[in-house]
Formats: C-alpha cells, structure tokens, sequence
C-alpha cells in the first residue's frame, strides 16, 4: 500500500511539467473555445520557434554547470548584422544566415574563452560580455530598424506548407540534433561531466575548459538561429528585438527540470518549459489578461517550479537515507 | 560533570528498511564508549536519535535523571548532548573563536576579545595551540576538526559524541585528540567514539558497544576484548585479519621520477615496477598527495623527468596521464572519483568512451555490457548498474571509481588512501582486488595515513616529509616505529 503510494508520487513528481501543461490546455480550451483550434495552436509555436532554440542552447550551458546571460544581445547583435547585411549590401541570404550562426558562436566563445582564462564564473563573465553586445548591436545599427527584408528571407519565419509553418522542420531538426548530440555523443557526455563535478571530470582527463568553450560556442550558434528565425518571423530588426530572450530561456530550462548547478537536465523537458511558458501566455492573453498580470502569474510559476525541485530533492535524499 | 545515558528500545523505520531494530544501550557518567559496526550497522542513525536529527519511533531516551520517549536537537542541546560532526558545521570565513560560539549571544553586540579570551581558555585547558583569531578557512582539516571537538565541549556538553573524529588526522593529530579525550575523561564527561580504526578503541575507550544491521549485538570491556573478537562481532563471521600478498615477483620498472620538483615537493626520486605496491608513507601535509597530483598531471612539475616504462614523458594534464595509461583513485571519491548523480554504467564508461563506443558517438548497449563485466569483476553489491552511484555504500562507491579507471586501460595505478572511511568486510575485498591487479602486472602507488594498512599492503614504502623523500623501506624493514621516525626527522 505505501510502496503504490510512493510509485505514484514519484511519478507526479517526475512529470510535473507535463501534467502541468496538460492541465493549462485542458482549463484553456474549456474557457475559451478559440485556444484548441489549430490556427492558434500554430501561434504559440510560431510566437515561441526562437525561445525553443536559444533554451535548448541555455540548457547545454546549464548542464555544463554555467549560466548565459548574454543571450539576448547575442541574439540582437546577430539579427541586426544578418538584416543589415541582407538590406544595404545585399548579401545572399543564406550567407546572411551563415554571418549570424558565425558571429552568435564567436560571441559564445568570447565568453567561454573569458570564463577559462580569467577563472571568473560564467555568470558573471556573460553579465559583462551582455552590455558589450548590447554596446556593438547599437553601434552596428545605429539604433536604426531595418524592415522590408527579402521575401525568400521572410519566408522560414512567416510561410506555411498547408497549414504547418515552415521553421517549425527547421526547428523540430535542430532540437532532435541537439537531444541526439547530448545524449549520444562523448561531447555530450563530457558536458554532463563537468556540469556534475568538475574536479571529478579534470581528474578523468577531460579538458574541462575546452568543454566549457565548446559548448558556449554552440550555444552562440543556436542563439544565432533563434535570430534569423526571429527577425524572418516579424520582417524586420533592431537592436532591441530579442532582448528578454535570456531571461524565458532560464524560466523554460528551469521549468523543464535542468538543473541550476548543472549536471542534470534533458532537452525533452525544456521542450516542455518552453511550451508551458508559451502556453501560459497565449491562454491569458486570450482570456484577456494583461501582460502586467501575467508577469505576475510568470513568477509566481517559477518560484513554485524552483520550490517543487528543492522539495523534489529533499524528498528524494530522505528516501535515499532509508536504504 | 558527567550523565549517564541510556537508550532502550529504539526502532526507527524507513519505508522499507528498519534502520535500527529496538536496540538498548547503558552508558555510566563519565565512560568512554565505542560505538563499532560495519557501515549501514545503524551507528549514525542511533547517533541522530540521540541528537534529535533523527525522529525514532519506538523506544526511550534516558540522559541523567530524565526520560525522554523521543528527543528534539534542542531538548538534546539543553540536556548537554554535544555531538561532532565529520565535517561542515564551521563557517570558514569566520574566526575560530567566533565558530565556537557561533550561535550563542553575549550581549547585543559581538565582543571579539572576550570571544577570543574566552576561546583561549578552553582551547588552553585542553592542550590545543590554535590561535583563536585565525580564521578557520586558513586551518589544515586536521585542525579543523579539533576545533569542531571544541565547539561541541565549549556548549556544556555533559554527553559528548564523536562521529568518525580521527578520519582526517595523522598520527600525531590523533595523539592531540587521545589528549582532549582524557582530559574529558578527567572533568567526568561521558563520552561516545565512533570509529572504523579498531586500534584506537583500544587505546582510547572503556567498553565497547557493536552494532550489526540495525541490531544491539553486545557490549564488551574494552580490556578484555580483542580485534579479533570485534571483527567477528561486527561482520557476523570470521575474518582474516591478514592483508593477502601477490604470488608472483615485481616485474620491469613501470613508472620512475628523477628529481621531480613541483607543486610542494622538492627532488623527488623513485620507482614503482609493475606488480609492486610502492607506499608512500608520511603525514598529512608531508606531500603526497600533492606528489600524486604531479605524477597525474593536476598539478605541474617545474623540474624533473618522469618515465613510463623507460620512456620520458610529458605529463601536462590528467588527459595526458590518462593516454600514458596512468590511473588516479582519489582521495576524496565524493568529490573527485565520482559522479554521484549519474548512474554506475555512466561513470564507468567516462573514461573509456572511444572503446565502448565510436570515435564521437556513445554506445549504451556495450556500456552495459562494460559495467556487467565490472560489476561482476569487482563485486559491486547492486542489483542493477542503472543504480545511481549516490545511492551506494562507501565501499561500492570505491569500486566505481575503481572500475572507471581500470576500464581506461590503466596499469599504473595511484591508489590515495583507498579505504578511507570504508568498512571492515568492502575494506578487504579492495586488498585483494589490489593483489589482483598486481598479479596481472599492474604497477600501484597507495598512499595511506592508515599504518597498518601501509605495512601491510606495501612491498616497499618511502616516506616522505614537507615534500622531500625521507627514506625507503624495504620489506624486512618495514615498522611502524621506523615509518614514523621517517616521517618526523626534521
């Protein structure tokens, strides 16, 4: 009786996120007839396409025990180099995408390079390095938008096969790639290494900054595709499109289970984080919530999600003492 | 002055085990009582009973003159229980005074030379030199444990209790600590010594209480036992007390340092051959470990040639040691040796990735099969290798690290204090699992604080002291007397 007892709750535990996000869609489609319908449900992804990449690459990060604060202005220094390079000098456009993978890795792998070698933690090299980009995305653009981008461009973030987005391929692929990449390859290995214990994974001869510097740089790539995918989704960009993304993309990995002093975490679980920050939005939004309310509602989400990980923990440990 | 204790009846359930099964025991004021079992015996839960961590559900507590059915930390603070921590319960930034009375308020505001005068005495009447103004972030771990035994007697502790207390401490420091024991004795207070090293229980307690599996198994006058005699006790069944030798003679010299210099320690020489055991004795501090970090690559050498069979070689880092087919099991296997997140198959695959699995990608089905192999090899006690790491006793734990370095093909083997912490049975199955390592030519560095340990196991030993080599011993040689002459010849 008490072992069932516990099979359940270890469950619920495990799949909080999920039940929780089963739960909002079934409140939400019973309040408001137009949630459920498949127009809308195409808005949510479309409204959330580059949160899900830039969380996938946050989680990397996060499971490699750092943090990226810089994000969004990665993001913003990537969007407006690709628009201006497509807008005044007529760039191909898949060159313009190749520019904005290449300078977000570059600028991932500033901060890895920074962490490494000024022995400094992550989170407070990203924390500088964000008003560097930011300074750079500003000067780069002269604090000028830059609309009426090419319509082949346009045309990832904005155009539909039938009734199914096109990015939604591009980022189904690259999701699967960077699930596959961490759980099935030694790179991904190594990041859960040094994530879970440094001094452990040094002794183990891995080389723990290169690691680190690696993975910042994939990161950098990442958020540089949740750029182009952002400013193909609105036809334009400025310096301050993309901005907040750092911030959803901690709340989503924090939601979807990642750990925050690394080491643990899972891409299908940020998935989920990520489509119930996405989910919750929308739904409030429909019901005719304003954003300020939903700041609130956000928070107070996170802080019950961190809340249930510690209590998750604990609980855990004490079952572990039984043994 | 001391008060007598006893605990009658105490059972405490977890969902599905039953940590202790109504176990009794007696203590006079002013005893000395060891408290001795294998691990998972059930000594830290009774111990945590006692100090209100741990809640029993059936039972008494009688400490002096009051009955208690179950205590709180408080009610246990009040009645002068004290009880000292392995670690973790001083605040490194702060002074040593100021972590002694961490918690106790003397006024409104915080009275730094009354702290420290105060600090002085106590540390002064029980013959420890420690300046109370330093902060305990600049003390060895030896020292810190000594302040933890003073913090636990500074809060009129009638009762006190040490968990594991001589871990951390050379053989010098564990004379330090015999010292504030007697001088315990002397005020009258009662005193309960947990430990895994049976010869200080008999240099040091009045009786001893052995545990097995949750159970109360006896009581015995320390005079009239014998290490033997506990050993069956403890393990339910006899036990050799003999450490197991290799059948076959040292092979070519499979590792040797000239004049190494770096990290500590200065002009290093000596070789290990493969199917030796080369102890490196000395006391904690004398270099080491630090000597270890060197040979693996942690930490850089300034000057000096390593070779591997015959061969010089540049070791730069832990990767480099590792593709020489060097092997470090660390000192500290919760920190260093393992990811205690992760499961056992994934820690003994880290090392080995490129063989169970591709050159980029991982393969899960021959990591399995490594792990089986493993498990079966080095008899780790888990029913299945997706168990997390975390979740194993000290011993297995041991044995993962083990078997992750042994799956990287290592044959030069740096063994540092291998059984630290670990229970009288996992303890001589790690003997023989080195023995058998040596018999297939392997090659073993083992540093050890435990004397017996070193005598035991080594074939030779150099001793080395504040980063020198201060001698080798060969094993007709070998004595405690003569390691520890070594060792402190300044």
């Amino acid at each position: 009786m008490k072992k069932q007892k516990s099979v359940v709750g270890s469950f619920l535990r495990k799949n909080v996120i999920l039940l929780l996000l089963v739960a909002m869609i079934v409140i939400f489609s019973i309040a408001m007839r137009a949630f459920l319908s498949v127009t809308n449900l195409m808005n949510i992804y479309n409204q959330n396409a580059s949160l899900l990449l830039s969380s996938c690459g946050l989680a990397m990060i996060m499971i490699s025990g750092g943090i990226d604060l810089s994000i969004g202005y990665i993001a913003s220094l990537c969007g407006v180099v690709a628009a201006i390079l497509m807008k005044n000098y007529g760039v191909n456009i898949y060159v313009a995408i190749l520019a904005a993978l290449v300078i977000g890795a570059a600028c991932g792998a500033l901060n890895g390079f920074l962490s490494n070698r000024l022995r400094i933690h992550t989170m407070i090299v990203t924390l500088a390095t964000m008003t560097l980009f930011q300074g750079l995305s500003y000067i780069i653009s002269g604090s000028k938008s830059y609309s009426s981008l090419p319509a082949a461009f346009k045309f990832l973030g904005q155009g539909y096969i039938g009734k199914v987005p096109v990015s939604i391929f591009l980022v189904a692929l690259i999701i699967a790639a960077g699930s596959f990449f961490l759980n099935k390859t030694h790179f991904g290995r190594y990041m859960y290494a040094i994530g879970g214990n440094p001094d452990a994974a040094f002794l183990a001869g891995i080389n723990v900054g290169s690691v680190r510097q690696r993975t910042f740089a994939l990161n950098g790539a990442m958020v540089g595709m949740a750029a182009v995918l952002l400013i193909s989704r609105s036809g334009s960009a400025s310096s301050s499109m993309g901005t907040s993304l750092q911030f959803d993309s901690i709340t989503a990995c924090i939601l979807g289970g990642v750990s925050f002093t690394g080491g643990a975490g899972k891409i299908g679980g940020v998935v989920l984080g990520v489509l119930c920050l996405g989910v919750l939005s929308n739904g409030m939004q429909l019901v005719g919530w304003g954003i300020y309310t939903q700041y609130v509602v956000k928070s107070i989400l996170l802080v019950a999600a961190i809340a249930f990980d510690l209590y998750t923990k604990s609980k855990e440990l004490a079952d572990r003492e039984g043994e | 002055m001391g008060k007598s204790l006893s605990m009658k009846n105490i059972t405490k359930r977890y969902p599905g085990v039953l940590a202790l099964d109504h176990v009794s025991i007696e203590i006079k004021a002013g005893e000395i009582r060891a408290l001795v079992g294998e691990n998972g015996a059930g000594k830290s839960t009774l111990i945590k009973v006692l100090s209100g961590a741990v809640t029993n559900d059936e039972g008494e507590i009688r400490v002096g003159d009051k009955v208690f059915p179950h205590i709180t930390t408080l009610q246990a603070r009040e009645n002068g229980i004290a009880v000292v921590y392995q670690e973790g319960s001083l605040v490194p930034s702060l002074s040593v005074a100021e972590n002694v009375y961490l918690g106790k308020r003397f006024g409104r505001l915080v009275n730094h030379k009354a702290l420290e005068h105060m600090a002085a005495q106590t540390f002064e009447h029980l013959g420890i030199k420690v300046n109370p103004g330093t902060a305990v972030a600049n003390l060895s771990p030896a020292y810190r444990q000594l302040v933890e035994i003073v913090k636990a007697v500074s809060q009129d502790a009638e009762i006190v209790v040490m968990d594991e207390p001589t871990a951390q401490l050379t053989v010098d420091e564990v004379e330090m600590l015999f010292g504030i024991i007697r001088r315990l004795k002397a005020d009258g207070i009662t005193v309960v010594y947990i430990s895994h090293r049976l010869d200080e229980i008999f240099e040091i307690t009045d009786s001893v209480t052995v545990m097995r599996d949750g159970k109360y198994i006896t009581t015995l006058d320390t005079k009239e036992t014998n290490k033997t005699e506990l050993i069956e006790y403890m393990v339910g069944r006899e036990l050799s007390l003999s450490y197991p030798r290799s059948s076959k003679p040292p092979g070519e010299v499979a590792l040797e340092l000239e004049n190494v210099t770096g990290n500590g320690d200065k002009d290093v020489s000596l070789y290990v051959r493969g199917g030796e055991i080369l102890g490196l004795g000395g006391l904690v501090g004398s270099g080491r470990t630090e000597l270890a970090k060197v040979i693996f690559g942690a930490a850089s050498a300034k000057t000096g040639t390593i070779l591997v069979r015959g061969a010089k070689v540049e070791i730069k880092s832990p990767k480099d040691a590792v593709s020489r087919s060097i092997g470090l099991i660390p000192e500290d296997r919760k920190s260093e040796g393992c990811f205690l997140k992760m499961t056992i198959q994934w820690n003994v695959a880290l090392m080995n990735l490129r063989r169970t699995g591709t050159r980029f990608f991982v393969n899960e089905k021959n990591e399995r099969e490594q792990a089986l192999r493993y498990r079966e090899a080095l008899k780790i006690k888990t029913p299945s290798v997706a168990q997390l790491v975390g979740n194993l006793s000290g011993g297995n734990q041991q044995k993962v690290v083990l078997a992750k370095v042994l799956a990287a093909q290592s044959d030069i083997l740096i063994f540092d204090e291998p059984t630290r912490g670990i229970d009288v049975g996992a303890r001589s199955e790690i003997y023989e699992l080195m023995v058998r390592l040596l018999e297939e030519g392997k090659a073993i560095i083992m540093i050890s604080s435990d004397m017996e340990e070193l005598l035991g196991m080594s074939d030779r030993i150099v001793v080395l002291g504040e980063g020198r080599v201060r001698g080798e011993l060969a094993r007709e040689e070998f004595s405690q007397q003569k390691v520890l002459e070594l060792a402190s010849v300044e």
